[in-house]
């Protein structure tokens, strides 16, 4: 058995105290006189032997509990270096958090560069006859092919030290379970006698999830070494995102940014944006201690358009890549200062509406609601095209960005698939209901032959309210969509007084609600369908059904669903670096991109996707190694595809793990902590000595202090007993017999 | 002379005395005694009250022969008389080395209190005193290993003073043999007589019992007082200190190493079986056991006797 901190084994000599007390009182000898001895009898000097060996037990006991106090304090564990069964058993695995917040300065040093010393450390002093395997949290991030064998065993001390000095940081949060998971599989495939995991992190929370760890297949002891602690002071973009996402010119749109700071006072920084590398903003910013501050910076696309470029010179739309930085001094983690969104640009929208009910009078027509609110804006770049129903053009969809079905009974069978594979492409389709909706058409006829029905909902039935009843109000807004986020104040309350007196009632299928009306009734529906979607609307724009198209808020709602439908994809595709990166070719391109180039100008290989409804090419994720553009070339010319990468923003905290809840989630695992971030960070001589001598240990079996701890607890709650015991405290000894009679014993 | 007064004013204190006064000794045997006194002999004799007529067989005294029944009826027939007769008691004070313990316990603490060779001087002159005012006859034997001191019997006032003096100059220092003085007292005693004993009785037992039997069987009335500190009866160690104590006996010298709170259950169960040894021997040979402890009054133990044998004789 050895010790964590045998200095405090000096708490032992209190031992000394109860033997010294009993020899003490065995020395002392007084002599007194009585009557007579005939009742110091055989029997009594055995009662008083045996008292005597109880009161050497109690003495020894103790001892044993001032040891076991002495042994709990020092942290004892079971050595089993030089000679013991499992000297040359033990195999350890090597954990190195390589995350990004290992990276961040702590002074002159940072957590990694202690942890990489610590790990040559641990393996200098392991024996040679020892194995050891080296993990990182950065997972395949840190491997170069994902068909690399995973890491294991080896006797090779030398080739582990020179690996783990060329290790580095990764620009991404690790993957902790992953890395658990693989120590796991190392031990069980080995099941060694003396396992040990040995974790240096920083112990940042967002690192080591308070989630269940994947479990080993025998209680195995880890020390997690705790090198430093997460990143201090830091500033840094916690998020940024276009709105609207898609940019057209002439149009303005909005970069919306939320900084933070993690530090404990007030820091001053330059916020800057850029759009295809051109700075369009530059302000000074303060930012509290522990604060987040939102800014928005307002983009003037009629100037992006000459020196953004965001049309190509043939006029089509060019990418947006929007860059958003931090500028501040002495930032322990400078690479979460940027933040990288991409824009989808658009040179025009063409929107097609389809008119299910036309009638001769214009004003009569609920297109003309429709088409003169997304002619409203004079700047937008909108091309409205109006069709009845029966003279709809199924066959060219694909020159339209958007189609508008206004109160259509049903449509023709093959219109449903020339529609299905619109949305499919990247399209999006409005549906407004109307009267003499075929309801078994929409719930099962207009059905795509892979997607099912179309329709986000099944419909049910028309509601139609007495003009006496009280209209239909909507409730639920989904205010953090696309479409609404930009509603504030005022434009809240007023889109929610909206009135409805005739609705078609639905019960939600496959899509989500973006708005209910009273009694849960949707109202407006989404449904994603591969690159495109749709959005049901449960009512007609004209004002027997809704007072909606009378007011100035339709404008502005039909505005954004079509720009939001317009952007043909998910907006804002949030991707980090180690993830898949997937590029979909538009609709009606020639060929998929075959590469893509990475921020720093590398040439990747792109592979064809697999799984999910949408064809694209995939960058592996072990090849998203740095933040920024990756940018894919569609081998028929027009706009390049690109992808923004950003890093983790949990990197980015200031917030460690709480231990005793890491302990209860590590289960198996016998977790154990050695912190030095409160240290020079360097791995100092007393923690050393104690890391090194957890190592000596063949099992670090720290759970012998709780052993101890037990035995101790016993110990106290035993000797106040015993001593009772055996001090004669006992009221049935201390009874005194009763006085003898002073009478005639005569009969 | 002036000595033996001081001595008997010593050990009779006025407040003793009469607390005594008033007690009278009823003896429950009839023995032979020479005085007359308020006790009636066993033995038919010849002294004042007629009891009744004989026939006159050869060898009788012709004083006896009542020659008025011989003149009417020609029958040779002696006079028999009921005499009245004195009790005969003799004291037998133990003097041995543990008749000392009292005035220090055994954790070394004054206890206030006299020894136990005390209290029986002072319980001998009280029954001395007592046998003496109502006439009868009252003997002393000092007895340790041998008999040290012997006053003969006698009912005059005198015989009183020389038993006190005998009493008052013996101080406790031998080791024990009650049963070779009782059984000397034994083959000394003619008549019948009440041997009272008064003695812790920290000797053999079982011989002790046994030569008391002899005393018992010849006719003798055998009362023991056993006369004890309380802390022979009750073991009590009291707030000891902790630590080794070496116990040595006051008689033999041997020495016990003992940790007092240890032995304190064991020793007094010793001490209740002794209790119940004595108890048992006694009943067996038909003696009476009276147990006096220091801590009571003599004259209190002594009262209370006599009203239990009043009563027990009615």
């Amino acid at each position: 058995m050895n010790f964590l901190a045998p200095g405090l084994l000096a708490f032992g000599l209190v031992m000394l105290v109860p033997l010294t007390l009993h020899l003490y009182h065995q020395r002392k000898r007084t002599v007194v006189r009585f009557s007579t001895n005939r009742f110091f009898t055989d029997a009594v000097s055995q009662s008083q032997r045996r008292m005597q060996l109880q009161r050497w037990l109690l003495m020894l006991l103790r001892m044993l509990v001032c040891l076991l106090l002495a042994a709990a304090v020092a942290r004892p564990y079971l050595s089993a270096r030089d000679g013991s069964a499992s000297a040359g058993r033990r195999e350890v695995v090597l954990l190195i958090d390589d995350s990004l917040s290992m990276s961040a300065a702590h002074g002159d040093h940072s957590a990694f560069e202690s942890a990489r010393a610590t790990a040559e450390a641990i393996l200098e002093s392991l024996h040679a006859k020892d194995r050891a395997a080296l993990l990182t949290v950065s997972g395949r991030l840190r491997r170069d092919s994902a068909i690399e064998p995973p890491p294991t065993f080896t006797h090779d001390k030398r080739a582990l030290i020179d690996k783990v000095r060329t290790l580095t940081t990764i620009n991404a949060a690790g993957d902790s379970y992953a890395a658990l998971k693989s120590a796991a599989a190392l031990f069980a495939d080995t099941q060694t006698r003396a396992p040990l995991l040995i974790i240096l992190t920083d112990r940042q929370r967002g690192q080591w999830p308070e989630y269940r760890w994947p479990q080993p297949a025998a209680p195995t002891p880890v020390v997690m070494v705790q090198t430093a602690g997460p990143p201090e002071d830091n500033l840094w973009v916690h998020d940024a995102r276009l709105s609207p996402p898609v940019l057209m010119p002439g149009k303005s749109a909005t970069i919306e940014v939320m900084l933070r700071n993690s530090g404990t006072h007030a820091r001053r920084a330059q916020l800057i944006a850029r759009v295809n590398e051109r700075t369009i903003a530059a302000r000074t910013i303060v930012l509290e201690a522990y604060g987040r501050r939102r800014e928005q910076i307002t983009l003037d696309t009629a100037t992006l358009d000459e020196d953004a470029a965001l049309l190509t010179p043939d006029g089509s739309a060019a990418p947006a890549r929007i860059e958003v930085f931090l500028q501040a001094g002495d930032d322990p983690l400078p690479q979460d200062n940027s933040f990288y969104v991409s824009g989808t640009a658009l040179a025009r929208l063409s929107v097609l509406i389809i008119d299910g009910q036309y009638r001769r009078e214009t004003t009569a027509r609920s297109s003309f609601y429709v088409a003169s609110a997304l002619r409203s804006l004079p700047d937008a770049p909108v091309e409205i095209e109006q069709a009845a129903l029966p003279q709809a053009p199924w066959s060219s969809l694909a020159d339209y960005r958007v189609v508008i079905l206004l109160g259509a009974a049903e449509i023709p069978e093959h219109a449903v698939q020339k529609i299905a594979a619109f949305i499919r492409s990247g399209g999006g389709v409005i549906i407004f209901t109307g009267d003499g909706l075929n309801r078994d058409f929409y719930n099962n006829g207009f059905t795509d032959q892979d997607s099912g029905p179309l329709l986000p909902a099944t419909i049910t039935e028309q509601i139609n309210l007495l003009p006496e009843a009280d209209p239909m109000r909507m409730r639920r807004i989904a205010w953090e969509h696309e479409i609404f986020r930009r509603y504030e104040g005022d434009l809240r309350a007023a889109l929610a007084d909206i009135t409805v007196r005739r609705a078609w009632g639905s019960v939600m299928r496959d899509g989500w609600a973006l708005a209910e009306l009273d009694g849960g009734i949707p109202f407006i529906a989404e449904r994603r369908i591969g690159g495109g979607g749709l959005l049901m609307i449960a009512a007609m724009p004209e004002p027997a059904w809704t007072e909606l198209p009378l007011r100035r808020n339709f404008v502005g709602l039909i505005h954004r669903c079509v720009a939001y439908l317009a952007v043909g994809r998910e907006p804002a595709q949030a991707y980090q670096t180690g993830q898949d990166l997937r590029f979909v070719p538009p609709h009606g391109s020639i060929a998929p991109p075959t590469h893509a180039t990475g921020p720093d100008g590398e040439e990747f290989y792109l592979t064809a996707g697999v799984g999910g409804a949408e064809a694209g090419m995939l960058l592996p994720g072990e090849r998203v190694k740095l933040p920024g553009f990756y940018t894919a070339q569609l081998p028929g010319g027009g706009p390049p595809l690109v992808a923004a990468v950003n890093i983790s923003r949990q990197e980015s905290t200031a917030e460690t793990a709480d231990f005793e809840v890491l302990k209860e989630r590590a289960g198996e695992w016998e977790l154990n902590l050695l912190d030095y971030s409160e240290t020079s960070g360097q791995p100092d001589v007393d923690m050393t000595q104690r890391l090194n001598n957890i190592l000596a240990a063949g099992r670090a079996n720290l759970g012998l202090w709780n052993i101890m701890l037990w035995l101790l607890l016993i110990g106290l709650a035993v000797e106040p007993v015993f001593a009772n015991i055996i001090s004669g405290s006992d009221p049935q000894i201390n009874e005194k017999p009763p006085a003898p009679e002073t009478e005639d014993r005569k009969e | 002379m002036a000595v033996k007064n001081n001595a008997m004013a010593e050990l009779l204190s006025p407040e003793l005395l009469d607390k005594a006064r008033g007690l009278s000794m009823m003896a429950r045997r009839i023995v032979e005694g020479s005085l007359h006194g308020l006790h009636r002999s066993p033995l038919f004799g010849f002294s004042v009250e007629f009891a009744e007529h004989r026939e006159y067989s050869p060898g009788d005294e012709l004083k006896h022969l009542d020659w008025k029944v011989l003149a009417r009826s020609e029958r040779y027939v002696v006079k028999q008389y009921e005499q009245e007769t004195n009790l005969r008691a003799i004291l037998i004070v133990d003097h041995s080395e543990s008749m000392a313990f009292g005035p220090v316990d055994i954790a070394g603490r004054e206890t206030g209190r006299g020894s136990k060779y005390e209290y029986a001087c002072v319980l001998a002159a009280a029954l001395g005193h007592i046998l003496v005012e109502q006439g009868d006859s009252v003997g002393l034997l000092m007895a340790a290993r041998q008999v040290t001191q012997q006053v003969p019997p006698s009912a005059s006032r005198g015989r009183l003073l020389n038993i006190c003096t005998a009493l008052l100059s013996v101080t406790p220092g031998e080791q024990t043999d009650l049963p070779g003085a009782l059984r000397r007292l034994a083959a000394q005693l003619t008549r019948r007589s009440v041997v009272v004993l008064i003695s812790d009785l920290f000797d053999n037992t079982e011989e002790l019992l046994a030569v008391m039997g002899q005393l018992h069987h010849r006719g003798h009335e055998v009362l023991v007082f056993q006369v004890l500190d309380p802390s022979e009866a009750v073991f009590d160690v009291g707030n000891t200190s902790h630590g080794i104590t070496v116990i040595r006996d006051m008689e033999t010298g041997a020495e016990f190493d003992a940790e007092p709170h240890m032995i304190q259950e064991p020793v007094q169960k010793e001490i209740n079986r002794f209790f119940k040894q004595l108890d048992t021997g006694v009943t067996r040979f038909g003696l009476h056991l009276v147990r006096c402890l220091t801590d009571r009054q003599v004259g209190e133990t002594l009262r209370e006797y006599f009203k239990k044998r009043h009563m027990s004789r009615k």
